[in-house]
């Protein structure tokens, strides 16, 4: 591996980053960019609060352009000061295995990372970045976000090496590997650390035909949402607005039209809605997968991808706690499947919807052959794909029968009786959709387990099909109600370290000999479970 | 390895592997328990009927007997609330094994949750105000995770507490991780 020695990298003015040294560096001054865009992007999100304040000095703005002119210059500067106020103060160290970086201006915020303690590493590169091949770095630590560490304005290979390093540190950390470490006291790779520089395999690429139909099957609206989030209230109100422009003209519409001609304007409406929705979609999924790969070095999965900011997650696979395989309808017909395979869920509550995807590995819209593929290095000798599942007690419909449908029927039957509106027939046809999604919630329902996994199925019009090691698991809950227990049934829950998933239902000695051997396989070899 | 596992439930001795038995929690836990939220309800009904029948700002009677009547169909309900978590927290138990620790609980859904020690993060000891006054004590045991996912035997004697809490720490899976 290349190493920035510490001659020549003294010698570049621009990366000025070494390994070893135990001083304070200063980022490269694009970094400035950064904190630009951050000032930038909190500003927008409070210029919504102030624009009736706009309105209202609307005309004293017409009247006086220079006077407005020079506050947003005044602003512009502020923002430029403090970016690079922020810049100068920001400094980060590598020593001795930790990464520290101090930061703020106002509020002093000093964050100490062990590399042991970094769960996740995560390479960015928003667009302003990537013309300079500079990149920043996030890394999690697996506990609040308070602790999350930020390395902005790295050169690209820097970076990389960087992550490399953590990622050889963590494995040779001394939790369950009898190796010892490769490094020095100062956490550097010894001179033999070829095994650092592990060769990466790319496993799996999306084209944008996958991606429109990842756009198509999936609702990836949320991002491109998220992006908007700042509008939301403004977009809402002007379609208001011209909403109630329209609203006479729908009534006399209403009042004068025949019944088929304002079915074709609801159903007309409709497609355009799903048309529009299914456009976003598409849009959302684009910027989110664009130039997809997956790869994979001896160790662990990489996910590159994005549009606007190029997003690069690596996941270890000794930290994969569960695969799921998850296929809406759309996905069942046109035979793809989107494979996720989840880590540790601590940061999952605070981060927020766009963010969400950006600890896991996915994979959009793959065969099921990829899938297999691509689940058999983590998990080895999985059977997802074909595993024949076990269906659960039928005495699922009738709880959900008796519980959900049947009071659901006797309340509108209730309000049919007593109100006109309401006909026999419509409560009739609920109540068989009710029905028969129960009937087909259960049909969906199953579980299998052999030495290594148990699988669940579950869904309705949709399928998701999970693969759960079994050494992984946390803990597990058995639990019976008044008439499980007549009937011999159980539920089951199993926690991982990922969330829980559940069995609903299954037959008592099934039930029990699951649950005794899966207490049997964490407690008798207390396999890591990261 | 495999043949060396044993997961006796701790203090007895049977065979290989024992389905876990529910030890019930100290006997007074339930009666304080209840106590407990008789007297919170009894000091909200109390507070209650002195804003209803207090003299400086006299309520119209018919807002009075309204009031009443809120008042008893409230407290009915948290008297059968009570009533219901006194059983329910009598129906509770626990059992230590060498290799997992089980709660059992639930009047009408039954459930046993088990907490292999090899998988626990860290564990409390918790005492509240009255906990510390009937020498008690709540047992938490947190493992990887939702936060939510804690998991806590109420109503231990609080020697008996710090003893299971001890013997967990002394386990060997549980030093491995430091």
């Amino acid at each position: 591996m290349d190493n920035i020695t510490e001659s020549s990298a003294k010698q570049q003015t621009n990366s000025d980053i070494d390994v070893d040294d135990n001083s304070w560096h200063r980022v490269s001054p694009l970094a400035i960019l950064y904190f630009i865009e951050k000032l930038f992007l909190g500003l927008l999100n409070n210029v919504f609060y102030m624009l009736p304040m706009l309105v209202v000095l609307w005309d004293e703005i017409k009247a006086n352009p220079w006077i407005a002119a020079a506050i947003i210059g005044a602003i512009i500067a502020l923002i430029t000061t403090f970016a690079i106020w922020s810049f100068i103060v920001f400094r980060y160290r590598l020593s001795a295995g930790t990464v520290e970086v101090k930061s703020g201006i106002f509020s002093k915020k000093h964050v100490n990372l062990p590399f042991n303690r970094i769960q996740n590493v995560k390479i960015e590169q928003p667009f302003y970045y990537r013309m300079f091949n500079y990149s920043s770095m996030a890394f999690d630590s697996g506990g609040s976000v308070n602790q999350e560490a930020r390395l902005i304005a790295l050169p690209l290979s820097f970076a990389k090496e960087l992550q490399n390093e953590i990622n050889a540190f963590k494995s040779a950390s001394p939790i369950t590997t009898t190796e010892t470490a490769s490094f020095d006291a100062d956490g550097n790779p010894s001179t033999t650390a070829s095994s650092t520089a592990a060769i990466e395999t790319i496993e799996n690429t999306r084209s944008i035909g996958d991606l429109v139909l990842h756009g198509i099957t999936s609702n990836r609206i949320y991002i491109i949402l998220a992006a908007a989030a700042p509008f939301v209230n403004d977009i809402f109100e002007f379609f208001g607005e011209k909403l109630e422009g329209f609203g006479i003209d729908i009534q006399s519409r209403i009042d004068n039209d025949s019944m088929w001609q304002i079915s074709i304007y609801v159903i007309s409406l409709f497609l355009i809605v799903i048309g529009l929705m299914t456009i976003l979609s598409i849009l959302g999924a684009i910027i989110m997968f664009f130039g997809y790969t997956l790869s994979r070095t001896d160790d662990k999965y990489i996910r590159r991808s994005g549009l606007i900011t190029k997003h690069e997650v690596s996941v270890p696979f000794s930290r994969i706690q569960i695969a799921i395989m998850k296929q809406d309808f759309l996905d069942i017909l046109f035979g793809r499947i989107n494979l996720r395979l989840d880590q540790l869920n601590a940061q999952i509550a605070n981060a927020n919807a766009s963010q969400s995807g950006t600890n896991k590995i996915i994979v959009p819209s793959v065969f099921a052959y990829e899938c297999r593929d691509i689940i058999a290095h983590v998990f080895p000798n999985h059977g997802l794909i074909e595993v024949d599942f076990k269906a659960i007690s039928t005495r699922f419909i009738i709880r959900y029968i008796s519980f959900f449908v049947v009071p659901i029927t006797a309340i509108l039957s209730y309000s049919a009786y007593h109100n006109e509106g309401l006909s026999a027939w419509v409560v009739l046809v609920i109540a068989g959709l009710l029905s028969a999604m129960v009937y087909g919630r259960w049909l969906r329902w199953g579980y299998q387990y052999n030495d290594n996994y148990l699988y669940i199925r579950k869904g309705l019009l949709g399928r998701n099909r999970y693969c759960l090691p079994i050494a992984k698991k946390q803990r597990i809950t058995y639990s019976q109600s008044l008439f499980m227990r007549k009937n011999k049934l159980v539920s089951l829950k199993i926690y991982l370290a990922s969330g829980s998933y559940t069995i609903p239902m299954i037959d008592e000695d099934h039930a029990k000999a699951i649950y005794n051997y899966v207490l049997y396989k964490i407690e008798s070899e207390a396999k890591a479970w990261m | 390895m495999e043949n060396t596992f044993s997961n006796h439930i701790l203090q007895f001795d049977d065979s290989q592997i024992q389905s876990p038995e529910a030890t019930p929690l100290a006997e007074h836990y339930a009666v304080v328990n209840a106590t407990v939220s008789i007297v919170t309800l009894l000091i909200i009904i109390t507070v209650a009927l002195v804003a209803i029948f207090q003299p400086i700002w006299p309520m119209p009677d018919e807002a009075r007997t309204v009031a009443v009547y809120i008042m008893i169909g409230v407290t009915a309900f948290f008297a059968l609330i009570i009533l219901y978590g006194y059983f329910a927290e009598k129906a509770k138990g626990y059992c230590v094994r060498e290799q997992d620790i089980t709660l059992f609980k639930g009047l009408i859904f039954r459930k046993v949750i088990t907490q292999p020690i090899c998988r626990i993060q860290h564990i409390e000891v918790k005492r509240g105000p009255v906990d510390r006054k009937v020498n008690l004590a709540k047992l938490h045991v947190y493992s990887a995770g939702d936060i939510a996912q804690t998991f806590e035997i109420p109503g231990l004697d609080v020697t008996l507490a710090n003893s299971i809490r001890n013997e967990i720490l002394a386990h060997k899976d549980m030093q491995h991780h430091g």
